[in-house]
């Protein structure tokens, strides 16, 4: 009977110490990274590059990190070609308060660096220790809206959606597009500026719209269903009962169109995983040597549509603009 | 027996070599870290050179330190506008810091030359405003890049000059054209001081030759020298300049806004006295009396009594354009759209075209009125595609009204008519202008194909007490011609 | 192909007449209640110490037995009363018993001590027969599932408690054949993989081949799962009603005129309990699966043959109502039919018509997923012709012909879709020798012939050539040894590293890839004595060449999805048995070794462990009550370290301006893939089962405890968040079963 009982104890006692969580650690050996993001808008002359490094977090979960890793005293240049350079300053950038760092973020800065399509286009780090960090890519030229193959008018003469129609003189583009209405609000004796997205189309659920917004897409045409767009003009005053507030200008189409760097780097981040499965390897795209980051380019267009005036009275709305 | 044994143990070597041990697994691969942590010090003379690294701008200027060089060979090239790119091989390394200088006029290859020539030639050549002894045509050689300030000089010729950029090993070329001013000196605003090349009126006393624009207001030439006067920097109170006269050394301005009199020192403003500030002429008849035309009446004035002549006086417009005296002091009033008015002293007296007995519609819009001393009255008709009206170019005498054509002009874009002491009728008109003695059309005329005129519009002349002649241009400048060449 | 058929059938009616006063003894053994097949009993002739063992369907065959003398039979089988009987046989006959066992209600008595061991069938090796009561008595999580039972086997990995997948060997999951009544089941998982879509309830017994399996198994490289069905109760209706917290069952069956069927359905209806299985994640999942059997037999259409159809069912959503949130579905189609013929030789024909279908769809809504779906349609036909000499040698000769259209339609994050249809025949033939004739020394030579392939390679193997042989050195101890060459044209769009999927789409190996092939070589040792204790050793060397593996760093549209990698697998597996009338006990050890090769770099797959050890204890305690203890235990699972994080810009708004917010977000940087060790693995597992007879039904009450101590295993390391999953917690579950 004893050693019956000493049998269950000892039994007993190593199952306990069994079942003790082992610690685990899951880190192999940190060396520290830099990361360059610079992303170089061809619509604008002011750019801007971020240069972090990486990190452990002591209770393993990334986002307690709360230090800002920016790293400071870089030689940051762009070149667009051989002869157009920019060093680019630094400075802070504030954040907003909601954000996990608590201070400013660092950022570099070219405010009269505006590239030229065809050109290529590179950037280099240097970071103070002498390491460095570069890329190259190219910018977008824009694209042609086609006016013959385009709508101009909402609604459109004939059909039952509206399409805009452009080319684009790159072999693998992306696009990325929205389209806005722009329209005024009175507001206490003042007249307000407003957007309203138009979605690629509204799904409802429980009673409300919910929008869904256009993905990115490689063909140079997009077309909106008159349906969403009766939708969105709809529910531009939802909950206003005087429409007459609602004085609506025209619609503009922005189409981005990326860089092939921009287009993979987009596509391997945007690349979402379902909400069940559990990946635990996926691929990180860098163009960046010597680090990680991304150097790309995006050029930004603009396409301009015209409501007819009766379209915009349908809707009980002012027409802000000559037809 | 034996032999399954055997058997037994191979087959357990066997199955030991299967699991004999553990592969080799790949564990990374850690990329070599190259350090850019060479630096090198560059300065040029002289600086400001864009530095190049491997063909590419560093971004840097001299004098800088350029960081973030890898170690090795590196080809530095100095870039400065004008200057030849110098290119350094230089092998760096990160343990020592070096340092460049390039002196880029050590390079006999950076300067340059410049080859003046003239026409006509013989020009003494300027460099910077200094005389350098040289005649054109003649090569400047061994000159540093940059900018130089050429100027040739030749007599009885106007300087000209102009600034040339030297680059390096490049001979620049320039030809001078010397205008002659032997005969004709033309001024404009590239040329001389002039403030404006549109102008609107000459006045001209003893020593002074006063010249109204319409939008820089008063220039006073006296000799080569220009004076501006300008409501910024004197008491004229407007910069459009409708009318210039001079009595008894003063000069009278009318205004868009003002009748002013400056005695070369002192500014008296006599708007007050007028019923409307917009002047557009003035004269003084035989007795030294003042007549003022504004746009709502004719304003007499003997110095001390203001009568305003208008509509209710008997006359048959408010708007004044012109305003001329003949040898009987009858005062000849040319008006904006209803005809010549004349008053005697008593009594005005119309004409326009219904009775002026003329075969064509030339119009009652007058531009300008003159009186010679053979008892003539001229008066420019202005042409009105609008209004029908011809324009022309008409001459009174005796109570008849004639039309005059003019030799090489057009007579119905008569823009002025001035008079001289000879007798001569001066025309200006948009296309050029003409003299002529008593027929209009035996007279010579004067474009900018036949002569020297900067400009075709012609908006005034006169004949300063020098005996040169003035003419004033719409968009030409001033022209001068000398006593004798006309 | 009929030429031939009737050639073989020539041929064996031609030798069955060679015997001079020798008959042949033929016997179906049935469980005498339900009149189901009993595979794998002992089948011995007492007076000429022979003896055989039943196949998976019942049937055993003994050639050369002197005719007109009278013999004992007895037959044997654990869980059942022995029956002798007495057999005469008839001269260059086939004379047929049918066999009924009794069920022994009291499961104290061993197998009735008989003086030969019957060999189960010489040559095998590297196989496990599994009945399902054995399915029955083991631990469950929630419900008992056929492929978590596999991973107490030696040689078969998991990656983790969650999911069902099963890896064999060091081969991927879906280098393993699931044969459903013949016909080759795709996707064969319940909710995200983690239970199998097969009730155990309608199974009559598995043969699962861990390797080296002969000629008449192809299409995959690493194991077959040759899943057998019940046909019903040909004696009288019966019906079952079963719950567990996951799923409701029902099973209905009865005889019909010369045949039986049986019906059988299982429904989730809760998934609360699947959240202990994945980290209190709440799972949408809804499923059901269905299944049928109809079988006819009767002696005045075609003697000796017996004709089934069969059909199966599986139906499987994740729905969420949130329309952010994608949506996914897949399903089973099965149907197959099949005529089993024994014939008045020595001889056993079974043809069969399947059709498989799998389709599999993801349901974007407004998520960011993108839409995607697989169909895979394999109609197959097979004919398979056993013929048993007199010297017992056996010839095996068939042929498979499947017919099948595999379509992956992928819409990529940037409208471009990826279609990929593929629709072709594969043609096998295969033939294969049993050399059996003598007392200890065995040989299987097989050889498969590719004749037609659905590969756009064409580069494919012809010739699949394997070779099994046995070679007895002492009554107790064998040696054996498989070798053999194994072909795959198909393969799964997967993600070794996703850990958890919802369904893995199946597509033909691209043409650009060679298909996949695999060489096994194993060698063996068994030692046993008698039924009551066993011990073997067997070791394993396989290689994988042209392993399709997803393409990790395809960039652009154009690039491949797929890269050839190649496999090496080797290992050592201990199994060792003891079977007493109250205790069975059963061990294992494995050291196993496994290595995938992509773009010249070694490194160890996600299933990888080093050893591995399980202890089965199955307690009879009598009246009624059963209990079985299961510890498992197995060396650590790679994982990818972290080396670090970044903040990482992502591209969310393109329309915003950068100062506005800083757009970015920890990323984890990971180093070299798996070179990392996870702790090591253990649970311990307790069954504990009763059942209460009544006059009218039976009642099972079946109480599980999954992970008795609460060990914390870890599962993975979710690497965003630093959150550590840990697989199945102290999991107590309960199931009721009632049986009409």
């Amino acid at each position: 009977m004893k050693t019956k009982f000493y049998l269950l104890t000892l039994i007993l006692s190593l199952l306990t110490i069994l079942s003790c969580e082992e610690t685990f650690d899951p880190y192999g050996k940190f060396e520290e990274k830099y990361v360059l993001n610079c992303i170089v808008r061809a619509d604008t002359n002011y750019q801007v590059a971020l240069v972090s490094k990486s990190y452990i977090s002591e209770n393993l979960d990334p986002y307690s990190n709360t230090e800002d890793k920016s790293v400071q005293n870089i030689l940051v240049r762009l070149w667009n070609g051989n002869d157009n350079v920019a060093i680019l300053k630094d400075t802070i950038v504030e954040r907003s308060s909601d954000d996990k760092y608590n201070s400013p973020y660092r950022i570099y800065y070219a405010e009269n660096f505006q590239p030229i399509p065809g050109l290529p286009l590179e950037i280099e780090a240097v970071l103070p220790d002498g390491r460095v960090l570069s890329s190259a890519t190219s910018v977008p030229a824009p694209i042609n809206f086609l006016d013959t193959s385009s709508d101009t008018l909402i609604p459109p003469s004939k059909g039952d959606y509206i399409q805009v129609v452009w080319n684009s003189p790159q072999t693998k583009p992306v696009f990325i597009l929205r389209l806005g209405i722009y329209y005024f609000k009175y507001e206490g004796g003042s007249k307000k500026r407003y957007i309203y997205f138009v979605p690629q189309n509204y799904v409802e659920h429980e009673g409300k719209f919910v929008p869904n917004y256009p993905k990115p897409i490689t063909q140079s045409r997009f077309s909106f269903d008159m349906k969403t767009i009766d939708k969105a003009m709809e529910l531009i005053s939802a909950g206003e009962s005087d429409k007459s507030k609602f004085e609506i200008l025209s619609c503009i189409i922005e189409v981005i169109a990326l860089d092939e760097n921009l287009s993979i780097y987009y596509n391997t981040t945007a690349n979402a995983n379902n909400a069940f499965s559990v990946k635990l390897d996926e691929k990180d795209y860098s163009n960046i040597k010597g680090g990680y980051g991304i150097f790309g380019a995006y050029n930004r267009n603009y396409y301009v549509l015209r409501f007819k005036h009766d379209y915009i009275r349908s809707f009980g709305y002012i027409p802000g603009l000559t037809e | 027996m034996k032999s399954v044994i055997k058997l037994f143990l191979s087959g357990l070597l066997l199955l030991s070599i299967f699991i004999s041990c553990d592969r080799e697994v790949y564990t990374g691969f850690t990329e070599p870290v190259i350090l850019s942590n060479c630096k090198i010090f560059v300065e040029s003379n002289p600086d400001s050179a864009s530095i190049y690294v491997d063909g590419k701008n560093s971004g840097f200027i001299t004098s800088d330190t350029i960081k973030g060089l890898s170690e090795g060979i590196h080809y530095i090239t100095l870039k400065k506008n004008l200057f030849k790119d110098t290119t350094i091989t230089i092998e760096l390394s990160s343990s020592d810091k070096k340092s460049l200088f390039i002196d880029f006029y050590n390079n006999p290859s950076n300067f340059g030359t410049i080859y003046v020539n003239s026409n006509p030639v013989g020009a003494t050549i300027y460099l910077n405003d200094k005389n350098t002894g040289y005649l054109t045509p003649h090569n400047l050689t061994s000159l540093f890049v940059g900018k130089y300030k050429v100027k040739c000089n030749l007599p009885l010729h106007r300087s000209d000059s102009t600034i040339v950029t030297v680059t390096y090993g490049k001979i620049q070329s320039i030809n001078f054209n010397l205008d002659d001013t032997s005969k004709w000196v033309n001024y404009n605003i590239s040329n001389s001081e002039l403030s404006s090349n549109h102008l609107s009126s000459l006045a001209a006393d003893m020593n002074n030759v006063w010249i109204g624009t319409r939008d820089k207001g008063i220039m006073k030439l006296h000799g080569n020298q220009f004076d501006i006067i300008q409501s910024v920097n004197s008491r004229l109170k407007y910069n459009f300049i409708n009318s210039l006269f001079i009595h008894n050394n003063d000069l009278y301005i009318a205004t868009s806004g003002s009748l002013q009199r400056f005695d070369g020192s002192t500014w008296m403003d006599l708007t007050s006295i007028l019923p409307d500030p917009y002047v557009t002429s003035i004269i003084f008849d035989k007795n030294d009396v003042m007549w003022i035309g504004t746009q709502k009446g004719l304003v007499r004035y003997d110095g001390v009594n203001t009568v305003v002549f208008d509509r209710a006086s008997g006359m048959s417009s408010d708007f004044v354009m012109d305003i001329a005296v003949d040898n009987l002091n009858n005062i000849w009033v040319a008006t904006n759209s209803d005809g010549i008015n004349m008053y005697d002293g008593h009594k005005w007296k119309i004409y326009d075209m219904s009775n002026m007995n003329l075969g064509a519609n030339l119009g009652n819009s007058i531009k300008d009125i003159a009186c010679d001393k053979e008892g003539y009255i001229y008066a420019a008709h202005i042409y009105s595609i609008e209004k029908g009206e011809l324009g022309g170019f008409t001459r009174f005498k005796d109570g008849t009204w004639e039309q005059l054509e003019l030799n090489g002009v057009p007579a119905n874009l008569v823009e002025c008519i001035y008079i001289d002491d000879q007798g001569n009728k001066w025309v200006g008109t948009k296309g050029g202008m003409t003299k002529f003695r008593y027929e209009p059309n035996d007279g010579y005329f004067f474009n900018t194909s036949n002569s020297k005129l900067p400009a075709n519009q012609v908006v005034d002349i006169i004949i300063s007490p020098d005996g040169n002649l003035w003419i004033a241009t719409f968009g030409g400048g001033l022209a001068k011609v000398k006593k004798g060449n006309f | 192909m009929k030429n031939i058929t009737y050639f073989f059938i020539l041929l064996f009616i031609y030798s069955a007449v060679e015997g001079q006063n020798k008959g042949t003894l033929r016997g179906l053994v049935t469980d005498s209640t339900n009149s189901e097949a009993l595979a794998y009993c002992n089948v011995f002739l007492k007076e000429l110490g022979i003896g055989t063992a039943t196949d998976s369907r019942g049937y055993f065959l003994i050639p050369s037995i002197p005719a007109n003398q009278n013999f004992t039979l007895i037959i044997s089988y654990i869980g059942y009363h022995t029956k002798k009987i007495n057999i005469k046989v008839l001269p260059n006959k086939i004379t047929h018993y049918d066999v009924q066992l009794l069920p022994s209600d009291i499961e104290l008595q061993a197998v009735e001590k008989i003086e030969k061991l019957v060999e189960e069938n010489k040559t095998d090796i590297s196989i496990r027969r599994i009945l399902s009561r054995e399915l029955e008595y083991l631990p469950k999580g929630v419900e008992s599932d056929l492929f978590r039972s596999l991973k107490y086997l030696s040689g078969v990995q998991s990656a983790g408690d969650v999911s069902a997948r099963f890896y064999v060997r060091g081969g991927a999951s879906n280098q393993n054949l699931i044969l459903f009544d013949g016909v080759t089941l795709y996707n064969p998982f319940h909710a995200l993989g983690l239970f199998s879509v097969i009730d155990p309830d309608i199974i009559n017994n598995i043969e699962f081949y861990k390797g080296g399996f002969a000629a008449n198994y192809g299409g995959r490289l690493s194991s077959v799962v040759d899943i057998k069905t019940n046909d019903g109760n040909k004696n009288k209706f019966g019906a079952k009603a079963s719950a567990s917290y996951l799923a409701t069952k029902l099973f209905l069956e009865g005889p019909l005129p010369h045949g039986s069927f049986y019906l059988s359905g299982r429904k989730s209806y809760s998934t609360e309990v699947l959240k202990k299985f994945m980290n209190n994640q709440n799972i949408p999942a809804d499923f059901y699966d269905f299944s049928f059997k109809l079988n006819y037999s009767n002696q005045d259409f075609i003697p000796g043959s017996k004709f089934i159809v069969n059909g199966f069912f599986s139906n499987d959503k994740i729905d969420n109502s949130d329309p952010t949130i994608e949506d996914f579905s897949w399903k089973n189609n099965l149907f197959g039919f099949r005529w089993f013929f024994v014939g008045d030789s020595p001889l056993f024909l079974e043809m069969g018509l399947g059709i498989s279908n799998f389709q599999g769809e993801i349901l974007p809504q407004l998520s960011s997923l993108n839409k995607s779906s697989n169909k895979i349609n394999d109609i197959s036909m097979r004919m398979d012709l056993t013929y048993i000499f007199d010297s017992k040698d056996e010839l095996w000769v068939g042929f498979h012909i499947n017919q099948i259209n595999t379509h992956l339609y992928i819409e990529n994050l940037v409208d471009e879709d990826t279609d990929i249809k593929n629709s072709g025949t594969d043609i096998s033939l295969y033939t294969k020798y049993k050399l059996l004739r003598f007392d200890n020394f065995a040989i299987d030579a097989g050889l498969r012939f590719n004749l037609a392939s659905v590969s756009q390679n064409k580069e494919i193997m012809f010739l699949e050539p394997r070779f099994n042989a046995s070679y007895t050195l002492w009554n107790f101890l064998t040696l054996k040894s498989a070798w053999g060459l194994y072909q795959q044209t198909l393969t799964t769009v997967s993600d070794e590293d996703e850990i958890i999927n919802i369904f893995e789409p199946w597509i033909v190996i691209p043409e650009y890839l060679l298909p996949a092939k695999a060489m096994h070589a194993i060698f063996g040792i068994e030692v046993a004595n008698g039924n009551t204790w066993k011990l073997g050793v067997e070791s394993y060397y396989k290689t994988v060449d042209n392993l399709p593996v997803l393409n990790k760093d395809k960039i652009y549209t154009t690039d491949h999805d797929f890269i050839a990698g190649e496999g090496e697998s080797y290992g050592l597996e201990v199994n060792a048995s003891l079977n007493t009338p109250v205790v069975d006990f059963k061990t294992s050890y494995t050291n196993a070794y496994a290595y995938k090769v992509v773009d010249g770099k070694r490194y160890y797959p996600r299933y990888d462990t080093r050893h591995s050890f399980n202890i089965i204890v199955d307690l009879k305690l009598g009246n009624n009550w059963h209990s079985s203890v299961t510890w498992v235990y197995s060396s650590g699972l790679p994982f990818t370290e972290i080396l670090g994080y970044y903040d990482k810009l992502y591209l969310d708004n393109f329309f915003d301006s950068w100062n506005s917010r800083d757009p970015r977000r920890p990323y984890t940087l990971i180093g070299v893939q798996n070179l990392g060790r996870l702790p090591d693995y253990h649970r311990l597992d307790l069954n504990i089962s009763k059942k209460f007879a009544f006059s009218f039904m039976n009642l099972y009450l079946d109480f599980n405890i999954i992970n008795l101590y609460d060990r914390a295993n870890i599962f993975y390391f979710k690497k965003e968040t630093g959150e550590r999953v840990n697989m199945l917690p102290f999991l107590p579950t309960i199931s009721v079963k009632v049986e009409l």
